[in-house]
């Protein structure tokens, strides 16, 4: 077991943190009718460059981001749980995961309380229907209850379920941990079925477990993350990552869509994608993080990786409403709004991060989770 | 106003029987009319939330879309059963009730699935004659079956059945009648009883209340009248309860909410036949219909009596029916009745306070209206040809003005002065009333006096127009084409037009338009002296009217001029240029005779093909018939007025016809609905279709149809449809009237079929109406599949790749092998030999005993060169990869070292071995073991008998060589080369090596290695 990461690991742990969190940008600025992706999702409109760039992007070629996170999560969990006892470490997880969270909940109803003032944007959240309740109702009729209910179980700011998962995942980290020192066999299988069927109770998300549990694993058995294993043929992995990706994003145009083959099918198809894309991500592109890691401008963009997390939903979706309102009339306005809202978005969140951090550093501290000093 | 004129009809009742319509005008849809009408017996219609109307015949369940009628039965059990539907009710958004008396069944129809269920009835009581049953809903969808003489159940959805459950609580005894009503404003569900009288449920303390028990003293209740044989009830929503008892006759009682009688029933009694009145129909504007046999009533609230509808054949409303079963209104308002004579519809304009059609007398020509005019006090007049002049007061009531309180000298003159033609007002108040024979009236209204005048300036000749300009000036015209002027003091005959003048107009400006008979038009300078212009077909181009017969003059807008000549002549007063809107331009026909402006702008017209409207925004013509309540449009043709009431009026042979213009002010469209849908020859139900987000058909269901319509069955024939299917219509396309497209064998891919309608001013409907469909390629030709070939050929690449890297390290690895082998087995005796030769050379003449053992030594280590390269060579060569080529070489060997040795041997090989095919190495690693043990047992054994058996099991391949010679002792054996050669040969192949020996016990070598 190393007792210390290595230059080049650390390097692609911050650098796949970064990216994984840049490109949910991309995925949660997907603007086809039907913007709720599952791994099965069928596309019930025609197929054209923009909707198939859309969904091969959105939910093809970047759903290697999340299962990396988790697994880049585990790693660093387990490099450090003998830092502190149990309790300080799930206290320290409490502020820098459960305080966050809360923020970013309270600053995405902001945001739409906001938005929902003024006619236009008003009508850009409208129109993104994107409440979690399903009542999307200016917040001036939901009532108190709603609100509460908004900011602590069904935030509008929707990608904070990922940070309540990981949350649960380091206070069940002591079983997790035990789980794959004595029962490996069962306890990967077990995790791997939640991924593979998305199970999960509650709060609780499945999704994430079996990701989580081989960056402990690949921590505690040391390894090693920098050098492609013998048995790894990068050129497999890429092939059946973006073959996967290009083969599910067409199957998810023309098969039938209510049909369990094409739900078996695609799920299949997409499972094997994101495995073979998270081993070819890491192992096939030491090069590209070594130059971007050189690069001071990255390093500076990188910092703002949590701030960016929590800050752009539902804001990428509002304003990708917005250019709806006000580019439908010109051609290919789906696909330049695609490319447009998130990227604006993303310079938003970075701007912002930058202001806070400079000025409300402390706020910019809680809001983070102190990521990013 | 209905009233006042029923009063003008009275007026004219003294000399001809009057025929005035004053009913809704209906339209009736029959089987004759060949649009799929199953039967002409109708008993229920039904209006679903698309629009689409449901009837229930005497032949079972239809569907009607504006210009179809659909047939819903069918042999298979799934449908129901073409029998009498007597009532057709909503289940839920999406599903019908259905009642069959005949059948005796009840039953619900999905219209998506287009399945039929039947419903259970379930009772304790038994039920003697279920023939007589009905179904009535409440308003909050509670559903009750009736049955005649036993009473009511109750809908039950856990059980899927009726149930008597005695959900109203009726004392015994009691059985409801079929003429129950719900109070929804009281939460009060009254019920006729029979000659127990009438009861009432309270919903809100759960009491039935009767005659018997009436502690809340509802006070219909103590009434003496209504305490036996109740038959029927209904509450309208102004509160007036009607309840009808039948003991020797059918009465009909109206009350107020307190008890009070009514008067309202005033024509409700009045059937010269015999009927039943058992039903009513209230609308939402709050017109009330009672019908039943023999009687179909409409309550006037002005008048507050009814209005009977006669039955029989000739009936002026166009309604003719022994029965009615059902009246309802759909969405638009229009009234749709069900009659055992087919089933009628009458528009909402065509009711008694929209439009009204009067004709005088069944006699033609009985009264022969000139011109009508109203006064500026309000009232109404109008020229007759021989009855002289109608006097109306503003609400259309007859006053008399005292017009011929002093009659003029003379027979013949007074049978002049009732021939009258032309009316105006002066602005100095007074009458002019043009006259037979260039006779004239002037009634001054302050004084209620008339005087009869004649003037020479007419040459005796029929003054049949006269108006006025700003300056005070009276224009008159008469038939002999004389264009008189009357300046106050004189008559002026300024032109003699030659033939008669139809029309002088005075526009905005001051100009004198005037129309002469076959002359075309005229325009004249503002004092009549100059003739400006003249308008004729035979004008030069551009400036040409349609025909020279022109009958009425209008003024669009402040340039333009319209002359009615045929078709819409349209002058331009500023260019003197001309254009037509004819015919081919959507005007009903090129015979306009009457043209007048509303307050909105709209050019109304008369032509002989009817009632039309131009709109001059959208350039675009109208027409009005009969499903608009216009009925006598073609006899109207004679005078027109606006007035200052917003009343249209068109009157001329016999009638008169007025409405509001703005009852017809344009609505937006209704949204069209694709009504059925038709894939090669089959129908698919559009419900089921359009709830999905995409159509998908495989590649060969590539022909499909489409039918679509506006349900708005008002205005259907005034809209045109546009379609387009996108993949395959560059554009709109306007759709022919049969509203219906077909697609034949299209290319896979995606469609989406679009289609909007436009009504004739060129409002859009709301939305575009779509259906997505996909016509999915074969399997070969879908991306995904094509996609699929392209990794898998990337995936060939790459075993191709890998084939040939490790076909190239194979080969890598036997070079290196061959050399190490040639180094290792010839290069130490290569070398041995060499320094042997060189001591044999050097030694040769000084000791030829250690020369010869040199070369002695040399022979042997070349003889064992000799055979490790035949090894080598033996090893390497293909043709010696087969098991019988292993097994005979190894014979060999073992024969040839054997037989040296005097050493029987016994070698026996498996059948099944023959079959294992062992690499090269592993060939090699295979034999040198064997040729290692061989050569021990010969060296050493002294063994007389060594036994080789080389088998197969468990798929590993088994080499035994046992001797029974003097054994050894494994453990004390000396770690020498060939023992250590065997166990890593062994190894190599991922065998295992087994010695088994001791002193005296012989040697047993055993191999065992896996098979590939």
């Amino acid at each position: 077991m190393p007792v210390q990461i290595s230059r080049l690991v650390s390097q692609k742990l911050r650098f796949y943190t970064f990216l994984s969190i840049a490109l949910l940008l991309a995925v949660h600025g997907y603007n086809l009718h039907q913007t709720y992706l599952q791994p099965f999702t069928t596309v019930q409109e025609p197929l054209t460059f923009t909707s198939f760039f859309e969904y091969f992007m959105a939910n093809g070629i970047l759903r290697f981001r999340i299962p990396l996170l988790f697994m880049i999560s585990g790693y660093i969990y387990a490099f450090k749980d003998k830092e502190a006892p149990y309790l300080q470490q799930v206290s320290k997880r409490a502020r820098t995961l459960l305080i966050p969270y809360l923020i970013w909940s309270a600053i995405g109803l902001a945001t739409t309380y906001l938005w929902q003032q003024f006619p236009v944007t008003a009508t850009a959240v409208l129109e993104s229907k994107l409440d979690q309740l399903g009542d999307n109702r200016p917040y001036t009729e939901i009532g108190w209850w709603g609100m509460v209910a908004r900011w602590l179980v069904a935030p509008i700011s929707f990608q904070l379920w990922f940070i309540l998962a990981l949350f649960l995942t380091n206070l069940f980290y002591p079983g997790i941990r035990w789980a794959i020192r004595f029962i490996p066999i069962v306890w990967f299988a077990l995790s791997f079925l939640l991924w593979v069927f998305e199970l999960g109770v509650f709060v609780f998300d499945g999704r994430g477990l079996f990701f989580f549990s081989a960056g402990v694993w690949l921590q505690k058995t040391g390894f090693n993350l920098e050098k492609k294993p013998k048995w790894l043929s990068l050129y497999l992995a890429w092939l059946l990552f973006v073959g996967f990706s290009v083969i599910k994003t067409f199957m998810a145009f023309e098969l039938d869509p209510g049909s369990k083959y094409t739900y078996v099918l695609l799920n299949i198809l997409h499972d094997i994608a994101v495995l073979a894309g998270i081993l070819a991500v890491w192992f096939g592109a030491d090069g590209l993080v070594k130059w971007c890691m050189r690069q001071h401008w990255l390093l500076w963009l990188s910092s703002f990786s949590f701030f960016i997390f929590g800050l752009h939903a539902p804001l990428v979706v509002y304003v990708t409403r917005l250019f709806y309102l006000y580019l439908h009339d010109i051609p290919n306005y789906r696909l330049i709004t695609y490319l447009l809202a998130p990227a604006t978005v993303f310079f938003g969140c970075v701007a912002l991060g930058a202001l806070c951090r400079r000025y409300v550093p402390g706020f910019y501290r809680w809001a983070t989770g102190g990521r990013g000093f | 106003m209905k009233k006042t004129l029923q009063l003008v009809a009275c007026l004219l009742l003294s000399v001809t029987p009057l025929l005035a319509q004053q009913g809704f005008t209906f339209n009736r849809i029959s089987t004759d009319d060949g649009i799929g009408l199953a039967s002409n017996v109708v008993y229920s219609t039904y209006q679903d939330k698309k629009g689409f109307i449901w009837a229930g015949t005497a032949n079972g369940l239809q569907r009607f879309d504006g210009s179809k009628f659909i047939r819903f039965t069918a042999s298979n059990i799934n449908s129901p059963r073409a029998s009498s539907l007597t009532k057709i009710l909503p289940y839920d958004s999406s599903s019908l009730w259905l009642c069959f008396p005949n059948l005796q069944e009840i039953g619900i129809y999905h219209t998506a699935t287009l399945r039929y269920t039947t419903v259970a009835i379930k009772s304790s009581r038994p039920i003697n004659n279920l023939s007589g049953i009905n179904l009535w809903q409440d308003s909050r969808g509670e559903t009750f079956l009736f049955i005649d003489k036993f009473g009511l159940l109750h809908y039950d959805k856990k059980q899927h059945a009726f149930i008597d459950d005695n959900y109203f609580q009726f004392p015994e005894g009691w059985i409801p009648g079929p003429g129950l009503f719900e109070d929804t404003l009281k939460r009060q569900y009254w019920f006729p009883c029979g000659n127990n009288g009438f009861s009432v449920y309270d919903v809100r303390d759960r009491k039935m209340y009767t005659k018997l028990y009436n502690p809340k003293n509802i006070p219909l209740l103590n009434r003496k009248e209504l305490g036996a044989g109740a038959s029927e009830v209904f509450i309208d929503s102004k509160r007036r309860h009607w309840l009808f008892t039948w003991v020797a006759a059918h009465v009909k009682y109206c009350y107020d909410s307190t008890g009070k009688p009514l008067k309202d029933t005033a024509g409700l009694n009045y059937n010269p036949d015999y009927s039943e009145l058992r039903n009513f129909y209230e609308t939402k504007q709050g017109l009330l219909w009672m019908y039943g046999t023999n009687a179909l009533y409409n309550f006037d609230n002005d008048t507050r009596s009814f209005y009977y509808y006669e039955h029989e054949a000739g009936a002026a409303t166009g309604i003719q029916f022994h029965f009615v079963y059902q009246v309802m209104e759909d969405h638009d308002g229009s009234i749709w009745v069900c009659t055992d004579n087919g089933l009628y519809f009458a528009s909402p304009g065509s009711g008694t306070y929209s439009v009204v059609n009067i004709l005088f007398s069944e006699k033609k020509g009985a009264v022969e209206c000139t011109d009508i005019y109203q006064l500026r006090s309000g009232q109404y007049w109008l020229s007759t040809w021989g009855r002289g002049i109608l006097t109306l007061n503003r609400n259309l009531e007859t006053y008399d003005a005292g017009i011929y309180a002093n009659k003029p000298q003379g027979s013949d003159k007074w049978i002049e002065y009732r021939q009258t033609w032309a009316l105006y007002q002066h602005t100095d108040g007074k009458v002019w009333i043009g006259c037979q024979a260039g006779n004239y009236m002037i009634y001054d209204t302050a004084t209620r006096q008339t005087r009869f005048l004649t003037d020479p300036a007419f040459e005796g000749a029929t003054i049949n127009f006269i108006t006025g300009d700003t300056k005070g000036n009276i224009w008159l015209s008469s038939f002999r084409g004389s264009l008189v002027k009357y300046d106050g003091k004189k008559f002026t005959v300024l032109h003699k037009m030659g033939s008669v003048i139809n029309k002088i107009f005075i526009d905005k400006e001051g100009l004198l338009w005037v129309s002469v008979e076959s002359k075309g038009l005229y325009c004249l300078s503002s004092d009549g002296t100059r003739i400006l212009k003249h308008y004729t077909a035979e004008g030069p181009a551009g400036e040409k009217l349609f025909m020279n017969v022109g009958k009425d003059i209008e003024q669009l807008n402040d340039s333009t001029i319209v002359f009615g000549a045929g078709a819409m002549n349209f002058i331009n007063k500023r260019t003197g240029k001309v254009y037509w809107l004819t015919y081919d331009d959507g005007l009903p026909g090129n015979t306009i005779l009457r043209m007048r402006m509303d307050g909105d702008g709209y050019l109304w017209m008369i032509t002989l093909d009817g009632l039309c409207r131009y709109n001059p925004s959208t350039r675009r013509v109208t027409p009005y018939g009969r499903k608009d309540g216009i009925t006598l449009a073609h006899a109207t043709t004679e005078a027109d007025f606006f007035s200052s009431d917003g009343y249209m009026m068109f009157t001329g042979n016999n009638a008169l016809l007025y409405f509001k213009p703005g009852i017809f002010r344009n609505k937006q469209p209704r949204d069209v609905v694709i009504t059925d849908f038709k894939l090669l020859n089959n129908y698919l139900s559009v419900d089921s279709l359009q709830s999905l987000p995409r159509i998908q058909f495989s590649s060969t269901e590539n022909s499909f149809s489409f039918y679509f319509a506006s349900l708005s069955y008002l205005d259907r024939e005034k809209l045109t449809y546009y379609y387009q299917m996108s993949g395959i219509d560059k554009d709109w396309i306007k759709a022919d009237r049969q509203n219906f497209i077909n697609y034949s064998l299209l290319p896979p891919g995606n469609y989406t079929f679009s289609v909007f309608c436009e009504d004739i001013d060129g409002n859009r409907s709301k939305n575009i109406t779509q259906l997505h469909i996909y016509i999915k390629p074969p399997f070969w030709r879908t991306y995904w599949f094509i996609s699929t070939l392209f990794f898998l050929l990337a995936l060939g690449i790459y075993a191709v790749h890998r084939l040939r890297v490790n076909k190239l390290l194979a080969v890598e690895k036997l070079r290196n092998r061959v050399a190490r082998d040639l180094h290792d087995d010839m290069g130490s005796t290569l070398s041995t030999i060499n320094i042997l030769s060189s001591m044999a050379k050097s030694r040769i003449h000084v000791d030829p005993v250690k020369t010869t053992e040199y070369l002695g030594k040399i022979s042997d280590n070349s003889q064992r060169m000799m055979e490790a390269m035949d090894d080598i060579v033996w090893s390497i060569k293909p043709s010696n990869d087969s098991m019988q080529k292993i097994a005979a070489r190894m014979r060999e060997f073992a024969t040839n070292v054997l037989e040296a040795k005097e050493i029987e041997l016994d070698f026996r090989v498996d059948e099944a071995v023959f079959d294992v095919k062992l690499n090269m190495e592993a060939r090699r690693d295979f034999f040198l073991i064997f040729k290692e043990a061989v050569n021990n047992a010969a060296k050493y054994s002294q063994a007389s008998m060594v036994t080789v058996q080389i088998g197969l099991h468990n798929n590993r391949l088994v080499l035994v060589v046992e001797d029974d010679g003097i054994g050894f002792d494994p453990e004390q054996a000396d770690g020498g080369n060939g023992m250590g050669n065997m166990q890593k040969r062994a190894d190599a192949m991922q065998g295992r090596l087994h010695i088994l020996s001791k002193p005296g016990g012989g040697a047993k070598v055993t191999v065992n290695i896996p098979v590939p």
